[in-house]
């Protein structure tokens, strides 16, 4: 059984694997000692948390294909638990199903009822009319207050984990919660309750290679999307898999507007001036290295903003990266150094893709005129084969400037309209400019 | 007796196969055993016609009624049937096709063309020339060699002279025995310069046209700009091979050569296109010293417009 290769960035399974559980507890071993914080939530809480299954169509019921967690928020059998969780029934709903498990094993169809890609939610709906249901905290806790993440790691059973607030996550475009707890494989999906018991967050992810950095969708944008859910009465019966498309574009597409709104840093590189950090989400970072014997030296500066969205298994989308690399030649050869900058400006420049998920990549190459000097440009585009009014966009650009300084910047778009992204390409390219007097040194 | 004229029996290149005494006219030539000349052809009549005097004292070949008939021709013509039974005089340039057998008559007198004088063979064929293209083919592979790694370069280097060397040595191997198999010699040095010489100009012209690429900003996909040039190189490839090994008419010899130079890139290009792998991609990445840049380079509002056409229109 795959687990919930949700949990994006988590994938470490084996590392992560048992640290986790702070309490694991089952109505057949209650313990006699005084109920803590997370053991009074948890009692309180547990009817109301089920997991929800992807299983193949026409397969036995107790042979799911990916897991996740699930949370009742309502009294007429409304679920949310993750986008991420349910992506494979989205996006072939022909060969999947979904349905539920409760902790004592019972087990029901789930119906989707909505989607929200940006956010990572989803909304189910289930025939347990009777069983408790969980309440929605739109207003998180202050930073540092304890929170009690519910869900089924692995293969675990109901488990309920301790961690500590952390207030919002200042890596990603989107508000996350940064959660300190150890969340895994099949939590996805799960509540993450204060003290008092109300949800204020849904597991949603925790970062590879670190120590329980994980994060959550926070419960408004649940509260949202229940609302969307309730005015729309009449369930979508439809395709999923072109509202999904439809979220992607709407997303990608107030991504690059709102980069477009602001004011591009630009920054000095050699005799270079380059556009740097436009966004507050936008990481940048630098770092120069040189070759062996000091042939060369690359001064690099590369920005990226973590925008991305999970549609389905091996594609996400919705990054915006670029790159500037400063080469300065130090000891090589005319020839050697025109090689070393021809190598520098293919590389990784069309990097194979899925053939079942994208449309055949076309490129176009072209001496352009940019402020100040010549470069060579290439521009990649991918479309989605189930979306091709999206593509993956690739620009590379490397100056001909002739003289021991070459500047080879790199821009990539993923998930993203036409339009937005020639014009974001466009003030990319606007921004880079080349004067005879150093600007630094 | 003293012979009076020369049967000579041609080839299909127009050399003389066997050549056959006519000790006296009339002469009759067919496949039965009773017959002056007999020629082993199924497709010519035991007793098929006579060669005899004119009374003009000229010589000519008359049909003896058979199915298949007498054919008359002349060099870059194509044979007739001739007519009446007659062939007309014989003048020892015209050629005579009996079933599948082509013949021609000259007398003793026959006036052949002046002696040639010895000379010293062409540069062309010599095996010094060979040597020195290779020595030349060689340098440019270790200069591709030395620009693609130049740290550590020694062992790139060998091994990239010693890969195109294996390679010319197969590819030679392979005229040379076509050419020994096809009757003559195996003409190692010959075929030596013919693939040094294309594999000299194959290297120089797909630099000059990465290089007219680059400095003229060209907007044609490369395959465009590479596909007729590597037709021509081909073409003259394999033109100079064939003609080493076959003894066709220049013409028909062109017009294989050309097939086989078509054939090959179209397939190339048929099997480049038909590529299903998304990550292909056909763009010109070499890139040369700005100062070989001639161009001003088309705008950015240009690219961007050129790029939405280009690459973003719903053709697929």
């Amino acid at each position: 059984m795959r687990i919930d290769r949700a949990l994006r960035r988590l994938l470490c399974i084996g590392v992560g694997f048992g640290l986790g559980v702070v309490a694991a507890a089952t109505d057949a071993v209650e313990p006699k000692t005084k109920t803590s914080g997370a053991r009074a939530v948890f009692v309180k809480a547990r009817d109301a948390v089920l997991q929800v299954q992807v299983n193949v169509r026409g397969s036995d019921s107790d042979s799911a294909s990916s897991t996740g967690t699930g949370f009742l928020v309502s009294n007429r059998g409304v679920l949310i638990s993750n986008y991420h969780v349910v992506a494979d029934y989205v996006l072939d709903p022909a060969r999947y199903r979904l349905q539920y498990k409760t902790r004592d094993n019972r087990q029901g169809a789930l119906e989707l009822v909505a989607i929200d890609l940006a956010n990572d939610l989803a909304v189910l709906k289930s025939d347990l009319t009777t069983a408790a249901s969980l309440e929605l905290d739109a207003t998180p806790p202050a930073r540092g207050e304890r929170g009690f993440s519910i869900g089924y790691p692995l293969n675990q059973g109901i488990t309920v984990v301790e961690g500590t607030f952390n207030g919002v996550s200042e890596d990603f475009y989107r508000e996350n919660f940064h959660f300190t707890g150890a969340l895994n494989p099949g939590m996805s999906g799960g509540p993450v309750l204060s003290a008092d018991g109300k949800v204020f967050g849904v597991n949603v992810a925790h970062q590879r290679g670190a120590q329980l950095v994980s994060f959550l969708v926070p419960a408004r944008f649940a509260v949202d999307a229940m609302q969307a859910f309730r005015k729309d009465v009449v369930i979508p019966s439809g395709d999923w898999m072109n509202t999904a498309w439809r979220q992607v574009a709407q997303h990608s597409e107030m991504l690059v507007r709102s980069l477009q709104e602001h004011v591009w840093e630009s920054q000095p590189l050699g005799s270079f001036s380059v556009p740097a950090k436009q966004a507050a989400a936008m990481h940048c970072s630098q770092s120069v290295d040189l070759t062996r014997e000091e042939k060369t030296e690359h001064q690099h500066l590369s920005c990226k903003l973590n925008a991305g969205v999970y549609v389905g298994n091996d594609i996400h989308t919705g990054y915006v990266e670029f790159s500037h690399t400063l080469v300065r030649n130090r000891k090589l050869n005319p020839l050697h150094f025109n090689r070393l900058l021809r190598n520098g400006f293919t590389r990784g420049s069309t990097a194979s893709r899925p053939e079942k998920h994208y449309l055949p990549m076309r490129c176009l190459d072209r001496i352009v005129a940019l402020r100040g000097v010549r470069a060579k440009a290439l521009m990649c585009a991918a479309a989605y084969r189930k979306h091709p009014e999206l593509s993956d966009v690739m620009l590379r650009l490397l100056t001909l400037q002739g003289g021991a300084e070459e500047l080879n910047s790199r821009l990539d778009m993923q998930g993203v309209v036409a339009a937005d992204a020639l014009a974001y390409i466009d003030r990319f390219m606007e921004s880079i400019q080349w004067q005879a007097k150093p600007i630094s040194k | 007796m003293a012979s009076e004229a020369y049967l000579e029996i041609i080839d299909r290149e127009g050399q003389v196969r066997r050549r056959h005494e006519i000790a006296q006219w009339p002469c009759r030539i067919g496949r039965g055993y009773d017959q002056d000349i007999i020629l082993d052809d199924p497709h010519v009549a035991a007793a098929h016609a006579v060669l005899e005097l004119s009374v003009q004292g000229e010589p000519s070949i008359r049909d003896l009624g058979t199915c298949n008939g007498v054919l008359r021709g002349s060099p870059g013509h194509r044979f007739r049937r001739c007519e009446c039974a007659a062939c007309g005089v014989i003048d020892g340039e015209a050629v005579f096709r009996l079933g599948k057998t082509t013949i021609r008559i000259r007398r003793k007198d026959f006036q052949v063309a002046p002696e040639l004088p010895l000379e010293r063979t062409p540069l062309l064929r010599r095996p010094a020339t060979a040597a020195l293209l290779y020595v030349v083919l060689s340098a440019m592979a270790m200069l591709q060699a030395w620009l693609a790694e130049w740290d550590e370069a020694a062992g790139k280097i060998f091994s990239a002279t010693l890969g195109a060397t294996v390679l010319l040595m197969v590819w030679l191997g392979i005229w040379s025995a076509v050419s020994r198999l096809a009757g003559g010699a195996a003409l190692f040095f010959q075929h030596a310069i013919v693939a040094c010489a294309f594999a000299i100009v194959w290297i120089l012209g797909a630099g000059a046209i990465d290089l007219l690429h680059f400095s003229f900003g060209l907007e044609e996909q490369s395959w465009a700009l590479y596909a007729p040039a590597a037709t021509l190189a081909l073409s003259g490839l394999f033109y100079a091979h064939l003609r080493l090994v076959m003894r066709l008419p220049p013409p028909r010899l062109l017009m294989l050569a050309s097939s086989i130079g078509l054939l090959s890139v179209g397939v190339a290009v048929v099997q480049d296109r038909l590529k299903k792998d998304p990550g292909h991609t056909d763009f010109q990445s070499a890139i040369f010293h700005s100062s070989l840049l001639l161009t001003q380079g088309q705008s950015r509002q240009e690219f961007i417009a050129q790029a939405k056409r280009r690459l973003f229109q719903p053709d697929r």
